[in-house]
């Protein structure tokens, strides 16, 4: 019997170390409950409300009811696998592949120009029945390399040579390509989650007070140079300022969307009773379904909302903090930063306050490649925190 | 508790890949930006949930709810014997959504072809419809496609819809947008009767003319509103919660004084006198109630079918009107004509009444004093009157009689001008036009009808010794028939002006009477036995004198014609002149009961006869003749009418001959004529129940092997009564009179009822009608 057992854990060992030597190792400390939680919560939370508020679409535009909750939940569920493999998988193992990564991307960023248009962008590669966008890689395949490249250069941060230079080249690759797509939205949010990093990275204020020069600058030039490039963004500007002026068609949503916000006055019209979702605001499961969460559920379960990603980025930032080491806490940084930019850009759209952009809900939105990429990320902030200060407790 | 133990540590000996305060100090600092952020988003969402949540949410319903009318049904018309004259139907109105249609991807193609199909519309129009924008191009989301469906197309529809969004097949195709709409259609069971009375009702519900539109408001009710959720497309949504219903509350129903049978028997003889008199303008037939002012039938000619209210019944004016090059000159005259034809001319028109009016000043005459049954005034035939370049002519025969000083009857009779003309004179201005007055010709009757207009006539100012004498005959005040009627039964009936009504009950949804109408006296105009005077003269002018042309035996008839100068100008050509013809009669004449007034607006004969007395007088004694049976009054006959009383025929068939012959005696001086060689009777003709006059011949057979014996009808028109009495004598047939029937030069034949040639049976009875051709007003 000893002798069984001594063989097996041999075994292990062996394969084990083939693992090894692709960088895998799994870690068994404890995860930090608290982020799990939250991120459970806004999973059947989001579903929930995901299911809400398109049952009357799917239900008149696909002929069943069903049809976005069942592919969503199918992707929820290998979602949540993943996020556990990834908790459990040493989250070292992106350090080593981070430039590889960033390679893949602008190898994919460059082939979604050749995918077929949909609504005169190519923001999607379609892969048999599966779809998804590299924007979405894209920026995981930053928060890695940024993460790997501040954890490097720590000390020299504040030299623009090592603090600055490399993200900018980074940077500026992928907008290019990003907005020959274009997709501006997600340009700007790789930026914001770029410029974060770079930030609690140690890069000096002053390249960031000249970057939003350059930013300014950047963006009236090519409006300038080249208005198609970006028409979309500045016609959303236009129907942002007044939607009334185009209440049919581009400030339609946004105004179907405030009604639908407004009518759930202080705690809704109550779970499922929605009436903006029966085909007045157009595609409620997607960017706008939070404004079906505040019809249905009111100021209240809009305040849930929003203190859920409040508390997401709390954990984030305990778990940042007591990271064992600054690349497992600068890709928390990077992918909480990511969580929660994204829903508060996606809120403010949503609230007209500010212009349409075309950004998602995480959790709530309808998407399921996303949904899955945003799971595995949790894992991996779950994995910086099963080796975090924090799980001593 | 560890970790507190572990900090110490971890400060004392960093490692190089530590996460360090700045790092920390940094993130917290993003962490407090991105909650400030969230801030003012809570601060946002506190505006449109809480602050101007109220409005938002009204914002949102107005397009979430869809406000449906329930439209309510509106009452029905009858007659006096709850006889339906107009009912509503439930019909749908259906609209199209262009916007839906395109949003749903409908197949426009294929549901215009099939809404072309069903509505009988044409599929390239619909679609057109179906796919209709707005300027800026995006689609629009009202058009009407059809009005008034009925209720199985509506249903075809509906289940076509239904079964083609069920085909897996038009998954990403289905129809929708299409809505159906109740609504209703009005019916009027009898078509053209009544119809300028009734009036008919627009696509909207609303009445656009007659007491349809008068009592628009009882009749339409009150609509009822649903307040359903429903989607963008339009669809309801199953939820129920929000769902809040009004009803509706029905309309009133009308129960009218006219009564269907009157009513048909009073349309019957104008449309009659219209066609064989050649009336070329408006007809106008009145049945009154004397007592109370109940309108029993009212009717203008021509008249049009209230289910078909838009289409030019006159022929020959729609020509005319299609004849016009200019489009919207021939769309006006269309609707000109239309309006004309609609126009209730019994009460919206005024007319000259003629000799009619003559009632009128003599009554005022008479009442007033400054006149009695005994003034006299002469007329050797014509009067000059001062101020007017023609002498005023007598149409009376009066002076071919030798008869030049008159009485007041024989004025009123023999209709003479001149002795009204002097009568007028003597009553003065201001007397006069006090009658005028209380005789309600400055007013409205007050009828409960539409448009009534008020009548023309001189003031006491205006009314000089021209306008007086005019005035006096009838020539010179413009009055609606509704006014001349009412007045003039004032004169007959005891002396009471009362307000002429059409609608005697309202009742609720439910038959509960909500109001109801009855007699309204305006006032006492003459006393009672002026009144009395007057009707007398006027059954005795009908019995014997120039009315006679109304007369009905057994029944007290009054009457007075009229003939009117449509151009009252002196230069008024004779050969152009055109006339409106007319008949006051009432009955019984000892206590009034009914009055009808006709009234012939250009009657164009070919022997040029337009007087009163001859185009109008025999058909309003037809509609008496007709009426009074069914109104219940009893005939009675005087002495000299006996041989034209009609008797009932008794049943003698299987009676033995003799027996036979006893009963027939007693019920009459019949004769009798038997065929066959039997003794009892086996059948008889006419029948029994058959009405005849004392001492017609009755055919008995005795053997039913002798075959019915017929003979031929001769023709009778233009015969004296005694030719025609002979002519019927010698053929076996019995004579059945009707109208001025006495032996008598100028009394002819005009109509008989079997014509002429036809084949009979022996001792068949023929009506024939008589009229007194030299009777003139």
């Amino acid at each position: 019997m000893p002798g069984e057992a001594k063989k097996l854990q041999r075994r292990a060992q062996e394969s084990e170390s083939v693992l090894r030597r692709w960088g895998v190792r799994f870690v068994s400390d404890p995860m930090d409950r608290p982020f799990a939680y939250l991120v459970l919560i806004l999973l059947v939370f989001g579903l929930i409300m995901m299911f809400s508020a398109s049952y009357a679409s799917a239900y008149y535009y696909e002929g069943n009811s069903y049809h976005y909750i069942e592919r969503q939940a199918v992707f929820a569920a290998i979602g949540v696998a993943a996020m556990y493999f990834l908790s459990r998988m040493d989250y070292h193992i992106w350090r080593r592949y981070a430039w590889p990564l960033m390679g893949v991307t602008l190898v994919l960023l460059v082939v979604v120009l050749f995918m077929p248009d949909a609504k005169g962008t190519t923001r999607w590669i379609y892969i048999g029945p599966l779809n998804f966008q590299p924007s979405e890689i894209a920026k995981f395949a930053v928060i890695v390399l940024f993460g790997h490249i501040i954890a490097a250069n720590y000390s020299r941060m504040k030299q623009f040579t090592y603090g600055v230079l490399p993200f900018l080249a980074v940077l500026v690759v992928l907008a290019g390509l990003m907005l020959l797509e274009p997709h501006l939205s997600g340009t700007l949010l790789i930026f914001a989650i770029g410029f974060v990093m770079m930030f609690v990275g140690g890069t000096g204020i002053v390249w960031f007070v000249l970057a939003a020069g350059l930013l300014i600058v950047g963006v009236a030039g090519a409006i300038a140079i080249k208005p198609d490039l970006v028409w979309y963004a500045t016609d959303r500007l236009e129907y942002w300022i007044d939607p009334w002026s185009d209440p049919l068609d581009k400030g339609h949503q946004v105004i179907q969307s405030m009604y639908a916000i407004g009518s759930g006055g202080l705690f809704g019209l109550g779970l499922g009773n929605s009436r903006q979702k029966h085909l007045y605001l157009p595609e409620p499961q997607n960017d706008f379904v939070f404004a079906i969460v505040c019809e249905e559920l009111g100021f209240v379960g809009a305040m849930m909302v929003i203190f859920l990603f409040a508390a997401l980025l709390w954990r984030g930032v305990a778990i940042a903090r007591r990271s064992r080491d600054k690349f497992g806490a600068m890709l928390v940084v990077g992918i909480v930063t990511q969580v929660t930019v994204q829903a508060a850009l996606n809120i403010a759209v949503v609230t007209r306050t500010i212009p349409n952009t075309g950004i998602s809900l995480p959790f709530f939105s309808y998407g399921g490649t996303s949904l899955m990429m945003l799971l595995g990320e949790m894992g991996i902030v779950l994995s910086v925190s099963r080796q975090s200060s924090l799980n001593t407790t | 508790m560890k970790r507190r133990a572990n900090e110490p540590e971890k400060t004392a000996r960093p490692s190089p890949s530590a996460v360090t305060r700045g790092m920390s100090g940094r993130f917290i600092a993003v962490g407090a930006g991105l909650m400030l952020f969230f801030c003012v988003l809570v601060y946002m969402l506190y505006t449109y949930q809480i602050r101007d949540t109220q409005e938002w949410r009204a914002r949102a319903e107005e397009q979430q709810t869809g406000d449906e009318t329930i439209a309510p049904n509106r009452g029905n018309i009858y007659d006096a014997n709850m006889k339906l004259l107009a009912t509503s139907a439930t019909v749908w109105t259906v609209t199209a959504s262009p916007d839906a249609i395109h949003e749903a991807g409908t197949d426009v193609a294929v549901l215009a072809a099939k809404l072309a199909e069903l509505l009988e519309m044409d599929a390239a129009e619909v679609q057109e419809k179906l796919t209709a924008t707005y300027e800026d191009g995006t689609y629009r989301t009202y058009q009407l496609i059809k009005r008034q469906i009925e209720k199985p197309v509506a249903d075809e529809l509906e289940s076509w819809i239904e079964e083609y969004n069920a085909d897996p097949a038009h998954k990403n195709s289905k129809v929708r947008g299409i809505t159906l709409e109740q609504d209703s259609k009005r019916y009027y069971p009898y078509n053209n009767l009544a119809s300028t009375v009734i009036g008919y009702v627009n696509v909207d519900g609303d009445g656009v003319n007659g007491l349809e539109r008068y009592y628009n408001e009882d009749l339409k009710g009150t609509p009822g509103r649903v307040v359903v959720p429903q989607n963008a497309w339009g669809d309801e949504l199953p939820e129920t919660e929000y769902e809040t219903q009004y009803d509706a509350i029905d309309g009133s129903s009308l129960v009218l004084t006219i009564d269907q049978t009157v009513q048909s028997i009073l349309e019957k003889q104008v449309q009659t006198m219209v066609e064989l008199n050649n009336v070329k303008e408006r007809a106008v037939g009145i049945v009154m109630d004397v007592k109370t002012g109940a309108i029993l039938a009212m009717t203008t000619k021509p008249d049009y079918d209230l289910n078909d209210p838009n289409t030019i019944v006159d022929a020959e004016a729609l020509a005319e009107i299609s004849a016009i090059a200019d489009e919207q000159q021939r769309q006006d005259a269309y609707d000109t004509e239309l309006w004309a034809q609609r126009r209730n001319k019994a009460v919206s028109d005024l007319y000259y009444p003629g000799s009619v009016f003559k009632i009128i000043t003599a009554s005022a005459a008479l009442d007033s004093g400054k006149a009695t049954v005994n003034t006299h005034f002469t007329c050797t035939g014509s009067i000059e009157v001062p101020g007017w370049s023609k002498p005023i002519a007598c149409a009376g025969q009066h002076v071919q009689k030798g008869l030049t000083n008159l009485s007041f009857y024989d004025g009123l009779n023999y209709s003479c001008n001149p002795y009204f003309v002097q009568l007028g004179w003597q009553m003065g201005a201001e007397t006069f036009a006090d009658y005028l007055n209380v005789f309600g010709f400055n007013e409205r009757t007050g009828i409960d009808m539409d448009d009534e207009a008020v009548s023309q006539t001189y003031s006491a100012d205006e009314l000089n010794t021209v306008q007086l004498a005019s005035s006096a005959f009838g020539q010179s005040s413009a009055v609606t028939p509704i006014a001349m009627l009412t007045a003039a039964s004032a004169a007959i009936n005891g002396g009471q002006l009362v307000v002429p009504y059409v609608v005697d009950k309202v009742l609720d949804a439910d038959g509960n009477v909500v109001e109801e109408h009855g007699i309204t006296v305006k006032r006492q105009v003459i006393s009672e036995e002026t009144s009395r005077t007057i009707a007398a003269m006027l059954e005795e002018s009908v019995a014997t004198g120039h009315g006679n042309n109304a007369y009905v035996a057994g029944y007290r008839i009054g009457g007075k014609s009229g003939t009117s100068q449509k151009d009252q100008s002196a230069a008024g050509d004779d050969e152009t002149q055109t006339y409106v013809a007319s008949f006051f009669g009432f009955a019984p004449a000892d206590d009034p009961q009914v009055a009808v007034l006709i009234l012939a607006d250009t009657p164009s004969r070919e022997d040029g006869n337009t007087f009163g007395g001859r185009i109008c007088g025999p058909y309003v004694g037809k509609v008496m003749r007709e009426i009074l049976p069914y109104l219940g009054v009893e005939r009675s006959y005087d002495e000299g009418e006996a041989e034209f009383a009609e008797i009932t025929l008794p049943d003698v068939t299987g009676e033995l001959l003799d027996e036979a012959m006893i009963q027939l005696n007693k019920a009459g001086s019949f004769n009798a004529e038997t065929f066959g060689a039997g003794t009892s009777v086996v059948a008889q003709y006419p029948a029994a129940g058959t009405k005849l006059a004392q001492g017609s011949t009755i055919m008995l057979y005795t053997d039913e092997s002798v075959a019915a014996q017929t003979v031929t009808v001769p023709n009778l028109v233009g015969m004296t009564y005694e030719q025609v009495e002979q002519a019927l004598a010698a053929e076996q047939l019995n004579l059945l009179p009707i109208g001025a029937a006495k032996d008598s030069a100028t009394v002819k034949a005009t109509a008989q009822n079997v014509a002429a040639g036809e084949s009979v049976q022996m001792g068949a009875v023929i009506e024939v009608e008589f009229q007194d051709e030299s009777l003139i007003d």
